[in-house]
């Protein structure tokens, strides 16, 4: 079962950036991610993260998004969500990661 | 420089084996605080079961009876693996048996664990999501509460299962003032409850292909005649018949109840029926 985690970073802008998602975001695959993450530049405005090519999402994994958002209003950047299949939309809505990027989004306003 | 080798050995080999002693004495900690006594209901069955996928883990599930009579259950999943998230489950237990004392319902107990944990979970950069409900004896009413966890199945006969009415709330460790709405159901005789944890339905075979939540509604229609403790062994024995045997990355928890109409009262563990 040795399923991996490939991110691949491209920049839209000076300040924008897009972090694309392919394979299983868990608990044993999470360097990829938090390289990908570490690699967001100073002053970026508007960070994506695709999740298109996600096969599959652990807690360990919608940890790491939650704690993306919460870095994202630390340094004020905007964090949007794209690419997620219904069953992957329906874990984040059930879990609360909505709320909570809307409520850090409010706080950060 | 060969007894320098041996002696670092010796002192690696000795480290390797504590640490490995504390593993298991660590699993023994967490699996008589699981797995221990279960309240004995009159005209009812409750049972619960908790497996984690490495020597140690972060689900959990527990029982509270409440002087009014009504039975307080929890079950949760602790994000991440192994030893850091089996020392957040014993706090999370910790939070729930301080918070049930002290709580009308599973929406009030919510919110009284989420403001004892918050802090500690923002810190460790972590979360749980549990769901907890009451379940009265006397009315058959379900009461419940979730934050960030999936909804308990009910199984009406062998032919229906649904999921309880729905109820959402944001994990514990989500947002430090969150407060939880509740919903209930009217249970009926011989219906039975079933809590769980994502560990099922993503139980994975040699493929990788997972368990999903069709085949353990299948198993809980074909079983649901039967004792909760057979109703148990089935779902174990269908999993470990997919995924056989393969080493598992999430930990497996399920709490069933299954209720009776007339007369039920809940025994607390150790001392008479609660009039």
């Amino acid at each position: 079962m040795g399923e991996d985690l490939m991110v691949r970073k491209s920049k839209e802008s000076r300040d924008e950036c897009t972090l694309k998602i392919s394979g299983y975001l868990d608990y044993s695959s999470m360097e990829p991610f938090i390289q990908g993450v570490r690699s967001i530049e100073e002053g970026t405005k508007k960070v994506t993260i695709n999740f298109s090519e996600l096969e599959f999402i652990d807690s360990t994994g919608i940890g790491a998004i939650i704690n993306l958002a919460h870095k994202a209003n630390d340094k004020q950047f905007e964090v949007e969500l794209v690419g997620m299949n219904p069953e992957v939309r329906e874990v984040f809505d059930t879990i609360g990661v909505f709320e909570i990027m809307a409520s850090l989004q409010k706080e950060g306003m | 420089m060969f007894r320098r080798e041996m002696l670092f050995e010796t002192k690696t080999d000795y480290a390797n084996k504590t640490l490995e002693r504390e593993i298991k004495l660590a699993r023994n900690i967490q699996m008589e605080l699981l797995n221990g006594s279960q309240p004995t209901l009159e005209k009812g069955q409750v049972t619960g079961y908790s497996l984690p996928a490495r020597l140690i883990g972060g689900d959990y599930y527990d029982f509270h009876v409440l002087p009014n009579g009504k039975l307080r259950i929890i079950i949760g999943d602790v994000m991440g693996k192994g030893i850091p998230a089996a020392m957040l489950m014993i706090l999370t237990r910790g939070a729930f048996r301080s918070a049930a004392e002290s709580t009308q319902g599973p929406s009030e107990t919510l919110t009284a664990m989420n403001k004892a944990l918050y802090s500690d979970l923002r810190t460790l950069n972590s979360f749980v999501t549990v769901l907890c409900a009451d379940w009265n004896p006397e009315t058959n009413v379900l009461s419940y509460a979730s934050a960030g966890h999936n909804l308990p199945l009910v199984v009406k006969s062998n032919q229906d299962i649904e999921e309880v009415p729905k109820v959402k709330g944001v994990m514990l460790g989500g947002l430090p003032q969150n407060t939880y709405k509740e919903n209930f159901v009217q249970l009926l005789d011989e219906q039975l409850v079933f809590f769980y944890t994502d560990g099922i339905t993503e139980a994975q075979n040699s493929d990788g292909d997972m368990f999903q939540t069709e085949r353990l509604r299948k198993v809980l229609q074909q079983n649901y005649a039967e004792a909760v403790e057979d109703i148990e062994n089935s779902v174990i024995e269908s999993l470990d018949n997919f995924t056989e045997n393969v080493q598992q990355k999430d930990d497996i928890t399920m709490v069933l109840l299954k209720v009776h109409q007339g007369q039920t009262k809940v025994s607390s563990y150790n001392s008479p029926v609660l009039n």
